[in-house]
């Protein structure tokens, strides 16, 4: 990277750390920490939803996905606006009604105390342990790319943003949200260019797509019904509904992002247009990764885009990783001349031509995912220490091979900044419910003043700030499925956490002891069939809610039959 | 008390223009995306 490029990813997070600590004047309570003052608009609102979920990873799995599988990931956000409506027209009025700091805190005046705890607990473990992990999503990319040593770059995506984040609560991070989403989507907008501008002359964008599609990397719908399989129509419209229901009705980073709005109204908006925006948006994003793979079949691929997994590869299985490579290349070479042969003869009147080019195409495309696989393997028995799987590392290999200069500065201060905006936000929500859910209800009922409250609500977000460091820490020593295990971690405990708030919404005959016992049983049920692998992960949180529901009805049933013995 | 109750009833109607509205825009993509697979397919 060029001297103007570090320049302008330094300048770039210096500034957004600036601008946090001058939004953090004028604390003086938790409520203007926690709530900001309960006075955001609907568009910072829009934009902190949206900044909250986009994580750093999402910018750069979202390409590598559409590189490597296509664009049906998409289908993963179907469920989504049909979520904001259901949120908008039932959650919203009733968490603002009761006025409540915490979702959770809305558990315990229509329950009890008890559910509260077990849903705050089940949040504040999910959410803690997955805030580290996206500490080390993009930190290790970002290690193995830049060659920085990996604790470092954890420190730096996961610390710095603690100084504003600690400072100033949530005003703080709504208004640093604000400029760091605006910054991301229009660096994103640029790179799309870029990636169509790098694109060889003879080639346009319709070629490209038409390029991509026939590669089959633009298979936006999937149809076919599989409970196993993790993208298609049907899981995404109905597991992802059950999946955004839980992540923006119950999760506190995302409740906390709309309860701080100015009234009702202001939340709701945020919430629908989050609704009309987010699916495009991550087409776009999408789209970005099947433009790559057609750049990429006329500029020969590399066999693996972590760099830093070849250059060990070619050290330490030498003999292997030769074979390999004089096989890929060879194939590298003919895709090449295929797909300029396939865009020369795209319009032209000679369609057998065309398809024994695009036959061709296709198996030499095979042979090279095959090629890929091979090499992933040689890392995983070599025990070579370096990601196999690069998915994540295909934006930003090219970012860094191709991109004019100044640019790449600014797509890596992106990666920076997407990471801060949602781990600041779980931050504020991890600090909030563990001192209000806990901290303030077991220990010290109601004796704060509020500059102790304050005080304390940020020794609660720097010890969450350092226990996401420590994660991402010990992340480094995980092997990778041991990681894919903690990032499953939140379809985990989703499902039960949104089965208890349905009961609280809509079934009021349903008392505390009953959904309680019911969430303790369904979560150990969920283990079970997550541990065995029975379904999609996307599915848990249906089941989960379903079976939280339906255990609950029956304890109610024996609760209430015994107490009618009893009378 | 009837005051009360039309604006309740408008606030109603106007959220549910959106709701509407929402679930249109959610059919239109899956339209689009389902004809631009086909299209490039």
């Amino acid at each position: 990277m060029s001297i103007l490029d570090w320049l302008i990813l330094i300048g770039t997070l210096l500034a957004m750390i600036l601008y946090g600590l001058y939004q953090s004047k004028g604390q003086q309570s938790s409520d203007s920490y926690i709530m900001a003052g309960r006075q955001m608009p609907w568009y910072t609102v829009l934009l902190g939803i949206m900044a909250t979920q986009a994580s750093a990873i999402t910018f750069l799995s979202g390409p590598g996905q559409a590189y490597s599988d296509g664009m049906r990931f998409v289908q993963y956000y179907f469920g989504l606006p049909l979520a904001m409506i259901v949120i908008a027209a039932v959650f919203v009025p009733l968490f603002r009604k009761m006025n409540v700091y915490t979702a959770y805190e809305y558990l315990d005046q229509r329950f009890d105390q008890k559910t509260r705890l077990l849903t705050g607990i089940l949040f504040l473990f999910s959410r803690g342990v997955s805030t580290g992990i996206s500490v080390y999503a993009p930190a290790i990319i970002l290690s193995s790319i830049l060659d920085i040593n990996i604790y470092l770059t954890n420190v730096l995506v996961g610390g710095l943003l603690i100084i504003y984040t600690y400072m100033g609560g949530a005003k703080a991070i709504a208004q640093t949200q604000k400029i760091q989403f605006s910054i991301i989507l229009l660096s994103m907008a640029f790179a799309g260019y870029l990636i169509v501008n790098a694109l060889p002359k003879d080639v346009n964008f319709q070629e490209a797509l038409f390029l991509a599609g026939k590669s089959g990397k633009l298979n936006v719908i999937t149809t076919n019904f599989d409970p196993r399989d993790k993208y298609n129509i049907w899981s995404g419209l109905i597991g992802g509904f059950f999946l955004a229901l839980s992540y923006f009705g119950t999760d506190q980073s995302q409740v906390g992002r709309y309860i701080s709005a100015k009234d009702t109204k202001e939340s709701r908006l945020g919430l629908l247009l989050n609704g009309f925006v987010k699916i495009p948006m991550q087409f776009l994003i999408l789209l970005l990764g099947a433009l790559l793979f057609s750049f990429y079949s006329f500029q020969k691929a590399p066999i693996t885009f972590n760099t830093k997994a070849e250059t060990l590869a070619a050290q330490q299985a030498s003999v292997a990783y030769q074979n390999l490579k004089v096989e890929y290349n060879l194939l590298t070479e003919r895709n090449k001349e295929l797909s300029a042969n396939i865009v020369a003869l795209k319009g032209t009147p000679n369609p057998v031509s065309l398809q024994k080019n695009l036959d061709e195409l296709r198996q030499t495309q095979k042979q090279i995912e095959d090629n890929r696989a091979d090499f992933q393997k040689i890392i995983k028995s070599n025990n070579i220490q370096a990601e196999a799987n690069d998915t994540n590392y295909i934006f930003l290999h090219f970012v860094k091979n191709y991109m004019p200069m100044g640019m790449v500065g600014l797509l890596f201060a992106v990666v920076f900044l997407a990471s801060w905006g949602s781990i600041s936000a779980a931050l504020n929500a991890l600090a909030s419910s563990s001192f209000l859910d806990f901290h303030k209800l077991v220990v010290k009922r109601g004796s704060f003043t509020p500059r102790e409250e304050l005080k304390w609500v940020r020794w609660h977000t720097l010890g969450w700030g350092v226990f996401s460091i420590l994660v991402a820490m010990l992340a480094t020593k995980m092997s990778a499925s041991l990681i894919e295990v903690v990032n499953a971690l939140g379809s985990v405990f989703y499902g039960v956490i949104l089965g208890v708030f349905l009961v609280a919404f809509f079934i009021k005959r349903i008392k505390g002891t009953s959904v309680f016992i019911a969430a303790l049983i369904g979560q150990v049920i969920i283990v079970v069939i997550y541990i065995y692998d029975l379904v999609g992960f996307l599915w848990l949180n249906l089941i989960g809610a379903l079976l939280v529901i339906g255990i609950a009805f029956i304890i109610e049933e024996i609760l209430r039959n015994k107490r009618i013995e009893k009378v | 008390m009837d005051h009360n109750m039309q604006e309740k009833n408008g606030e109603r109607r106007y959220w549910s223009r959106w709701y509407v509205l929402l679930l249109v825009w959610l059919v239109l993509l899956i339209v689009f995306f389902y004809w631009f697979t086909q299209f490039y397919k």
